[in-house]
C-alpha cells in the first residue's frame, strides 16, 4: 500500500475528510455542449466567505485542495483565493480551460506553489475543439497556456472528456500532450445537467466506443489484466465502501452548499449556515451516505462486477437511488470483461433514464 | 560545530493528521509523513531557532531523549527533507519565505 493510500485508510479510520473540490464559479467563458452547469451566477460566495471554509477545512485536516469551476479566472480574486489556500498549506490542483492563462498568471500559479494545473482539452484539431466549448481560438489560447505553464515547470494535465463529437480524435489529443510534455488522462463520462435535463447524455460513446478504449493497451496498460473477468468478492468486498464520496472527501459549490462528490448532487448542508465541520459530523445526508455498505446495493450486490466495477453513487442517485445501479457503469463493467451485469441480466438496463433527480440547493 | 538553521519551504503542502504530519512537495510531488517526534523538529522550523536548541527544548524535554542520540537522529532528518527541497538549512538563521506558512 502507498504512503498515500494508508493516508486515506487513516483519514478513513479517523472520520476526517482529506480532499475537498470547491468550484468557486459556475460562470464560464467556454459553453462546452457537456457541461453540466449552469453558468449564471446566482449568489457566489464572497472572498471572505471563502476564505472562511478554507481556514475551516484547513482547521478539520483538509490536505487536498481542488479549485475548479466553471472557469476559475472568470473571479477577479481567483489569485487571492490560491494565495490563502497556500498559506493554509494545502496541496492545491486547479482545473481551468486555461484561455486566461498567460505568461504572468502562469508565473503565478507557479510562485504560490500550486502543484497541478489540469487543462480540458477535447480535440488537437481547432474546428473540433473550438466547436465543443463554442469558442472561437479556444483551442490555440489553451495550448499557449499549457506552454506558459510547462515553461514555468508546472505540473500538467490534459483532461480529454471523450464524447460522440471527438472519439476519432483521441489520439491526437495525446500526441499533442506527448508533444507538449505534459500527461494526458481521459473521461468517457458525460454527466445530466444540474438542473436534471438528460439531453446531453445523448453525447456519450457508445458501448462499441467505450470497448475500444478499455482495449487500448496505450490508454489502460495490460489490457489482459484490466479488462479479466471479475473474482468472486470477499467478504472484505461486501463490507467495503462503494468510493470516497462522504466518507474522505466531499464537493463545495460556489454557493457553499455541501456534497457527498461534485457528481453526487444531495444537498448536505451549507458553509453559510453552517460551521463545515458541523456539516461534515452531523449531516443526516452524508451519514447516509457512509452506511452504505457494497452488501447493502439492491442489484449490485449480487452483481458479478461488485467488487471492480467502477459504479458511482452519485449517478446512481441520479439516477433514483444511491444505493441502486449506475446504469452507465453497468456499461463500462460489461464493455471492459464482455460479462453483463446483474442490473443488466434483471432487464432494467435503461429503464431508469430519464428518471434524474435535480439537484437542489440544501434546505 | 556550526549551528544549524531549519525553516519550511514555501514549495511544500502540509496537515497533521491525527499524530502524523503529512508533508507534499510541490515542486516534485515526494509525500511524506513525519512521526510525532519529527512533526515536532518540523513544526519548530521558524528559521530562527538553532536546530541543537529545538531538540534540547521540545524532543528531550518532551520525549525524554538523550541530547546528543535526539541531535543525530534530527540532524538526518533534516538532511533528508532538505534534500528534497522541503527543509532549507543553513548555518544563519533563515528570514520569512514568501509565503507566510501557517502550520495546522
Amino acid at each position: 500500500m502507498s504512503l498515500l493510500a494508508e493516508m486515506n485508510q487513516k483519514a478513513l479510520r479517523l472520520g476526517l475528510p482529506l480532499s475537498v473540490h470547491l468550484d468557486i464559479t459556475y460562470r464560464c467563458n467556454e459553453r462546452c455542449v457537456h457541461c453540466y452547469l449552469d453558468h449564471d451566477d446566482h449568489g457566489e460566495m464572497t472572498t471572505e466567505e471563502i476564505v472562511d471554509v478554507l481556514t475551516q477545512l484547513a482547521d478539520v485536516g483538509v490536505f487536498f485542495l481542488s479549485l475548479s469551476g466553471g472557469e476559475v479566472l472568470m473571479r477577479r480574486d481567483f489569485f487571492e483565493i490560491v494565495e490563502r489556500a497556500r498559506q493554509l498549506l494545502f496541496n492545491v490542483k486547479v482545473k481551468t480551460n486555461g484561455v486566461m492563462i498567460r505568461e504572468k498568471e502562469a508565473a503565478r500559479l507557479r510562485q504560490l506553489g500550486v502543484e497541478q494545473v489540469q487543462i480540458s482539452v477535447y480535440s488537437h484539431r481547432p474546428e473540433v475543439h473550438d466547436a465543443i466549448t463554442k469558442l472561437p481560438g479556444s483551442l490555440k489560447r489553451t495550448i499557449r497556456a499549457i506552454r506558459f505553464l510547462k515553461s514555468q515547470g508546472l505540473k500538467v494535465v490534459i483532461a480529454n472528456v471523450l464524447m460522440n463529437g471527438n472519439f476519432s480524435d483521441q489520439p491526437g489529443v495525446i500526441a499533442l500532450a506527448r508533444e507538449l510534455g505534459v500527461s494526458y488522462t481521459l473521461d468517457p463520462t458525460i454527466t445530466p445537467k444540474m438542473d436534471g435535463d438528460t439531453s446531453i447524455l445523448a453525447l456519450r460513446i457508445p458501448g462499441s466506443e467505450l470497448r475500444q478504449v478499455f482495449h487500448n493497451q496505450e490508454l489502460v496498460g495490460n489490457v489482459e489484466e484490466f479488462c479479466a473477468p471479475p473474482p468472486p468478492p470477499g467478504e472484505d468486498i461486501m463490507e467495503g465502501f462503494p468510493c470516497s464520496a462522504g466518507h474522505t472527501a466531499c464537493y463545495i459549490s460556489p454557493y457553499g452548499d455541501v456534497f457527498p462528490c461534485v457528481q453526487f448532487p444531495l444537498p448536505s448542508g451549507n458553509v453559510r449556515r453552517q460551521k463545515f465541520l458541523d456539516i461534515w459530523r452531523h449531516s443526516p445526508q452524508l451519514q447516509d451516505v457512509r452506511s452504505i455498505r457494497a452488501k447493502d446495493l439492491s442489484t449490485c450486490s449480487s452483481c458479478a462486477h461488485v467488487g471492480t466495477c467502477t459504479r458511482c453513487p452519485g449517478l446512481a442517485y441520479m439516477e433514483g437511488n444511491m444505493r441502486g445501479p449506475s446504469t452507465a457503469d453497468c456499461e463500462k463493467s460489461f464493455q471492459r470483461t464482455g460479462i453483463p451485469s446483474a442490473n443488466m441480466l434483471a432487464g432494467a438496463y435503461g429503464s431508469s433514464r430519464g428518471q434524474l433527480i435535480q439537484i437542489q440547493a440544501a434546505g | 560545530m556550526a549551528e544549524k538553521y531549519i525553516a519550511r519551504s514555501s514549495a511544500i503542502a502540509a496537515r497533521l493528521l491525527g499524530d502524523e504530519m503529512m508533508v507534499m512537495s510541490t515542486a516534485d510531488s515526494t509525500f511524506f509523513t513525519l512521526n510525532e517526534v519529527a512533526s515536532v523538529i518540523w513544526q519548530a522550523a521558524d528559521g530562527l531557532t538553532p536546530l541543537s536548541e529545538i531538540v534540547a527544548a521540545k524532543i528531550c524535554r518532551e520525549f525524554d531523549v538523550d541530547q546528543e542520540q535526539a541531535l543525530r537522529g534530527a540532524e538526518r532528518f533534516v538532511e533528508e527533507l532538505s534534500q528534497h527541497g522541503i527543509l532549507l538549512v543553513s548555518d544563519k538563521p533563515l528570514m520569512d519565505s514568501s509565503l507566510s506558512l501557517v502550520s495546522r
